[in-house]
């Protein structure tokens, strides 16, 4: 009599499912992964080692640290840091009074007007920014439309030259370039807090202002905190809108790194110049991330 | 996990290798481009010939002749702002056979070596072309761009606005038109080579330290009466049609660019003197159609197409163009124009000239 033999079930069986489960997620991960790679870690490689280089593309280069020290020891550079910090903040500034009331209109007060002025908005920003940037001219120039209006009410006898050609114009030009990026997320942010809340802090005898500060703000901050990265950051490196409406006054960052490499044909300077953007606005960005969440850690 | 991580890098590796290739790829020759043979020469072009120059070089207008001649070229055209954008597009790896070459930019084109010598026996008016003598028309004794092309600088101004003209820069900076001017502003070099002239120094181009400095300050103490430093001739015209500038400095070509959107405006050459661009082709070191690179070489500097460049406000370089240039633009393209004005050239320290200009816009 033959003993029977016990079916133990095979390896061969398992393996294929066990490989095809862990295979299947990387494979769909590789196309992502491989762009993200591809399009922005590299380039960033590239920009990270250019700023460590000395000598041109052809001629001799080697392993530097002048490229920083160059710019960091330079007080011209720090004084149009400065410049391009007091543009940026208040660019953002003025973006943030207008966008979250606009965000607050949006989310809670346009009804079935919701879609089609979100949409608007959206459509608003597809507009080339060179047209906008002198649609602006139009509007604030010497001959625009608000020194017209202003002369032919009888305001003023003369046009106002201050409105355009100044760092006040780059201010309104960079304000209104990047709104929608503001607006976006802090709306998002807003869909997702349940307006009774606002309700309950009235009949808890709060006033608009307290319910803003002490309900609203803490709710919305990672909203406020993704429109930061999405427009503080670029605003920094802008040269656009300096250039066409900067006047002889408007010159930011964005110029320098323009100029270095453009005109200088400096590909190390501007790389390095870049760099210390870039750690500055990874700086920023994780101190904005921290007080977003003390925010919301604070309702 | 471990796999999992041991894949990223891969993945990472892989999609580095066309970035890193690319890095390696071929950098091209610097050997003399080799001019086709006179039986090639008589031949039509063929293949794939890529032009990379300033849009108002590579006009319909401009080439219809050269494609007609040359039915089975494919001609691919790209545009760029300055020698500068075109040295930093063909360094990333932008490949053109034919590269429109400035002399006052030309150093970063020569800097990445991405030109090749010009072999001038393939060019057939070569002997007749103005300017063939420009020191930066040679590099090391061998001939790097075909010049084509010239036009001076001078003062733009709004005849309406001012009708009794104006002569010369210290006219233009006087508080008469205090917050009504323009300065090019595209480059370091046209501001302060303008405040060199207005300053009556001889070499706007290669001034010392010193001169550099009180340029530098001219300009700095000006901030108030100059309401735009445009960088380019568009935004330049924009400010001449809105009425925010009376006066600039500028090249004849641009003003004629603005009597042509029937602007009221006029060109001078001021007393302090006059410079001069002077810009023409030459071929890269990628070229890969070299035969029909020449082919378009010799048609832009035959006279039918300088003719043709005449009609956009150049001076032309090819004195044989001059019976077939309409008569409106016989004065304005004929080379004795610019005579005596300073060739526009690429300071030697141009480090120093764009911190100048960066201080000037730091105020």
């Amino acid at each position: 009599m033959g003993v029977p033999v016990a079916h133990v079930p095979t390896v061969t069986g398992e393996r294929p499912g066990r490989l095809s489960r862990m295979l299947r997620p990387l494979a769909f991960m590789s196309l992502p992964t491989s762009v993200l790679v591809l399009l922005f870690l590299v380039p960033m490689g590239i920009l990270v080692y250019f700023s460590f280089q000395y000598g041109d593309l052809t001629g001799q280069s080697g392993f530097t640290l002048t490229n920083f020290s160059d710019i960091l020891s330079d007080p011209l550079y720090r004084e149009i840091a400065w410049t391009t910090f007091q543009i940026a903040t208040i660019a953002m500034i003025a973006q943030l009074i207008v966008g979250i009331p606009l965000a607050y209109v949006l989310a809670y007060k346009a009804g079935r007007f919701e879609l089609p002025l979100l949409l608007a908005l959206v459509l608003a920003d597809e507009l080339n920014p060179m047209v906008r940037i002198y649609a602006w001219r139009m509007l604030l120039g010497r001959e625009g439309l608000i020194n017209e209006a202003l002369m032919s009410i009888g305001l003023i006898n003369v046009p106002i030259d201050a409105l355009l050609f100044n760092k006040f114009s780059v201010i309104v030009v960079l304000s209104t370039s990047y709104l929608t990026y503001t607006v976006i997320p802090i709306y998002a942010s807003m869909k997702a807090v349940d307006a009774g809340l606002f309700e309950a802090a009235r009949d808890m005898g709060a006033g608009w202002f307290t319910t803003f500060r002490r309900v609203l703000l803490p709710l919305i901050a990672p909203g406020i905190f993704i429109a930061l990265l999405l427009v503080y950051v670029p605003l920094f490196t802008d040269f656009a809108a300096p250039t066409l409406v900067g006047g002889t006054t408007g010159y930011m960052l964005g110029n320098v790194v323009s100029d270095l490499v453009l005109e200088n044909g400096n590909l190390n300077a501007g790389a390095a110049m870049s760099f210390l953007m870039l750690l500055a606005a990874g700086l920023f960005s994780l101190v904005a991330y921290q007080l977003s969440r003390v925010r919301q850690g604070a309702r | 996990m471990k796999h999992l991580k041991k894949l990223t890098i891969l993945i990472a590796l892989l999609a580095a290798i066309p970035v890193l290739a690319a890095c390696g790829s071929d950098s091209g020759t610097t050997e003399e481009a080799t001019a086709p043979t006179q039986a090639e020469a008589d031949k039509p072009a063929t293949g794939t010939l890529r032009l990379f120059a300033y849009d108002d070089t590579v006009t319909d207008e401009q080439l219809n002749p050269f494609r007609k001649a040359n039915p089975d070229v494919d001609l691919k055209i790209a545009t760029f702002n300055s020698n500068e954008e075109a040295a930093a597009k063909l360094a990333g790896g932008f490949e053109a056979d034919v590269v429109e070459v400035c002399l006052d930019e030309a150093e970063p084109l020569l800097q990445r070596e991405q030109l090749r010598p010009i072999d001038t026996s393939g060019i057939t008016d070569w002997n007749d072309l103005e300017f063939r003598d420009q020191p930066q028309v040679r590099q090391n004794g061998e001939v790097i761009m075909i010049p084509l092309s010239a036009g001076p600088y001078g003062i733009i101004y709004n005849t309406e606005e001012i009708p009794e003209g104006v002569e010369s820069y210290e006219q233009m900076f006087s508080d008469e038109f205090a917050g009504k001017i323009a300065v090019e502003g595209s480059s370091s070099v046209a501001p302060l080579g303008v405040a060199a002239l207005t300053l009556g120094f001889e070499d706007p181009f290669n001034m010392d330290s010193e001169q550099l400095e009180e340029a530098k300050q001219f300009l700095i103490d000006h901030q108030d009466d100059i309401r735009s430093y445009p960088d380019s001739d568009s935004d330049m015209v924009n400010l001449f049609k809105t009425g925010e500038v009376v006066v600039a400095n500028g090249g004849r070509g641009t003003a004629q660019d603005m009597q042509a959107e029937g602007l009221p405006v006029e060109w001078v050459a001021p007393t302090e003197g006059t410079w001069s661009w002077i810009c023409g082709l030459g071929i890269t070191s990628k070229a890969q159609n070299t035969d029909a690179a020449y082919k378009l070489l010799n048609f832009y500097a035959s006279p039918e197409a300088q003719a043709i460049s005449a009609t956009n406000g150049f001076v032309i370089t090819n004195p044989k163009a001059e019976p077939l240039v309409p008569k409106k633009y016989k004065q304005t393209s004929n080379p004795a124009s610019i005579e005596g004005s300073i060739p526009l050239t690429q300071p030697d320290d141009m480090a120093a000239y764009t911190k100048a200009w960066q201080e000037v816009r730091t105020g």
